[in-house]
């Protein structure tokens, strides 16, 4: 509870800040907007020379692109602070975050909740339900699966901007990792059977884009095999031990600086 | 023109230090484009064209535009906001230097690092995908196309200028600057040839200065656009260098005026 009205206030006052600065926001507004509505328009002209995609339809390829547009939203809505953690690091005013009585990795993603990118979700979940709702046999259980695996590839998802926030705190060479991150997941946007099987291959376990936005889809497709759903749910829990365990012993080594 | 090089060199000797961070960026700026030879390819699927391009001039399209990114790709923009509301350009306007010509020269020192080390890997890789690239088809094109990415650098490097300077007037230019962004990869041709959308935002990418970004200096180069269409392309080109040319002038007088100096 303690948590939840510290990221109710956060909230409010990142809201208030992004009110504070109307065009900036608004350009970030468009921007987003301009890339969604540029990539729909890139994937029907794809369509007028093909009639699938990898053996997807266009509705199929659709619902790729605005799953991997949800996993995108929900995760740098949530977690902008992370983008700007490096800078309070090499400032020293993470200082500041450590002697706040807030577990620190929770206040440094969410310190920035960026509501208005919540706006751009209403256009992308009409656009999910009105293309989920044409696909045959669509039944409960195919969308209990998708949301199920989802809820996973968000976990995962969650796991590497803990892992950027922990190697910030153990180098000063690595401001850019959640931007590599966010172009390699960006890959997901299409479907993943038009990579090779090794590149699929490295990217379902190695960097699991796959996991996190092409599992959701599959299952909903009911193309996904059942030992894959085990796969995600082990890679999740891997993932996030193993960034929550990084974070730690990355603490150790923070040494203020410039405060 | 020593000083500046000067500021180049330094700023290398920077980034020298910090290698990792370097190459992080290289990859993060290459790996955007990536995954668009793979879509078209799957597209393919044993046709020989579409829309005008063979399944080699598309893979061509995104190399070359991948090259140009790292001939062209600046990030000075936070770096100008940041001397600007920090109040580090007092610093920088007392020195027997301007300021534009540094901030360029200063990005450069980036590139010089980035740049070799991209194109090595892309010549080692063309021995792997040999049959999916062209080459062009004279040393004539070939010139015409490195005139037409000189042109793109300097529009590049205008643009972010622009952006940086409107942070004499708004402060925070952050939204700003990623739109332009967007704008450049969408109507540059980044992500798709422009001849291959609609013809609503082909229309729209005409009257704009992205096009001569990517998707102009690519055409050139696998031989699309030749002949008087070059001169025309050059002239339009040009005159977006000029008039870019003039708003950074503009900007600067009167956000000097404007500036304050606060933030020491």
């Amino acid at each position: 509870m303690k948590h939840l009205r510290i990221w109710m206030k956060l909230t409010k006052n990142a809201f208030s800040s992004f009110l504070s600065n109307r065009l900036d926001s608004l350009s970030y507004l468009l921007g987003k907007l301009l890339r969604f509505g540029f990539f729909l328009v890139l994937i029907g002209s794809l369509f007028e020379h093909t009639p699938t995609l990898a053996g997807y339809t266009k509705a199929q390829t659709l619902i790729f692109f605005l799953t991997f547009n949800v996993v995108d939203v929900l995760t740098s809505a949530f977690f902008r602070g992370i983008y700007f953690f490096k800078g309070d690091v090499l400032r020293g005013a993470f200082d500041g975050v450590l002697t706040k009585p807030v577990n620190a990795l929770f206040y440094s993603l969410s310190r920035l909740t960026d509501l208005l990118d919540f706006i751009f979700l209403i256009p992308i979940i009409f656009l999910l339900v009105k293309n989920i709702l044409i696909l045959p046999q669509i039944d409960i259980t195919r969308i209990f699966s998708y949301l199920f695996l989802l809820f996973f590839g968000l976990i995962i998802a969650t796991s590497i901007h803990i892992f950027s926030a922990a190697i910030s705190l153990r180098t000063a060479e690595s401001d850019n990792v959640i931007w590599l991150y966010r172009e390699v997941v960006a890959l997901g946007r299409f479907p993943p059977e038009i990579l090779s099987s090794k590149l699929q291959i490295i990217f379902t376990y190695f960097l699991p884009v796959i996991v996190i936005v092409a599992f959701p889809v599959q299952a909903l497709f009911g193309t996904l095999p059942l030992w894959s759903f085990f796969v995600s749910m082990l890679l999740a829990l891997l993932f996030f031990t193993f960034s929550i365990m990084l974070w730690r012993h990355s603490l150790k080594f923070y040494s203020s600086a410039s405060s | 023109m020593r000083k500046y090089l000067r500021c180049s060199l330094i700023a290398f000797q920077k980034h020298i230090v910090y290698r990792a961070r370097v190459i992080n960026w290289m990859i993060v700026d290459v790996t955007h484009i990536l995954i668009f030879p793979f879509l078209w390819i799957s597209i393919y699927a044993g046709r020989s064209d579409i829309g005008g391009f063979s399944q080699a001039d598309i893979v061509t399209y995104y190399i070359v535009s991948i090259f140009i990114g790292m001939c062209t790709n600046a990030h000075n923009s936070r770096y100008i906001q940041e001397d600007i509301i920090q109040g580090r350009l007092n610093g920088l306007l007392v020195k027997p230097i301007w300021y534009p010509p540094y901030r360029y020269m200063v990005e450069n020192g980036y590139r010089v690092m980035v740049a070799p080390l991209f194109f090595t890997i892309l010549f080692i890789s063309s021995f792997f995908i040999s049959d999916l690239i062209r080459f062009p088809a004279s040393l004539e094109t070939f010139l015409l196309f490195l005139l037409f990415v000189l042109c793109a650098h300097i529009i590049f490097a205008f643009i972010e200028l622009i952006i940086g300077f409107s942070a004499f007037f708004l402060q925070e230019i952050q939204g700003i600057s990623f739109l332009r962004s967007m704008l450049e990869k969408l109507l540059g041709g980044a992500f798709a040839p422009l001849s291959l959308l609609p013809i609503s935002v082909q229309l729209v990418a005409a009257w704009m200065p992205f096009q001569y970004l990517y998707y102009i200096p690519t055409q050139i180069y696998l031989g699309k656009i030749t002949g008087a269409d070059v001169l025309m392309h050059f002239t339009k080109a040009l005159g977006w260098i000029f008039f870019l040319g003039l708003c950074i002038t503009l900007m600067w007088k009167r956000g000097l005026r404007r500036y304050d100096g606060g933030g020491m």
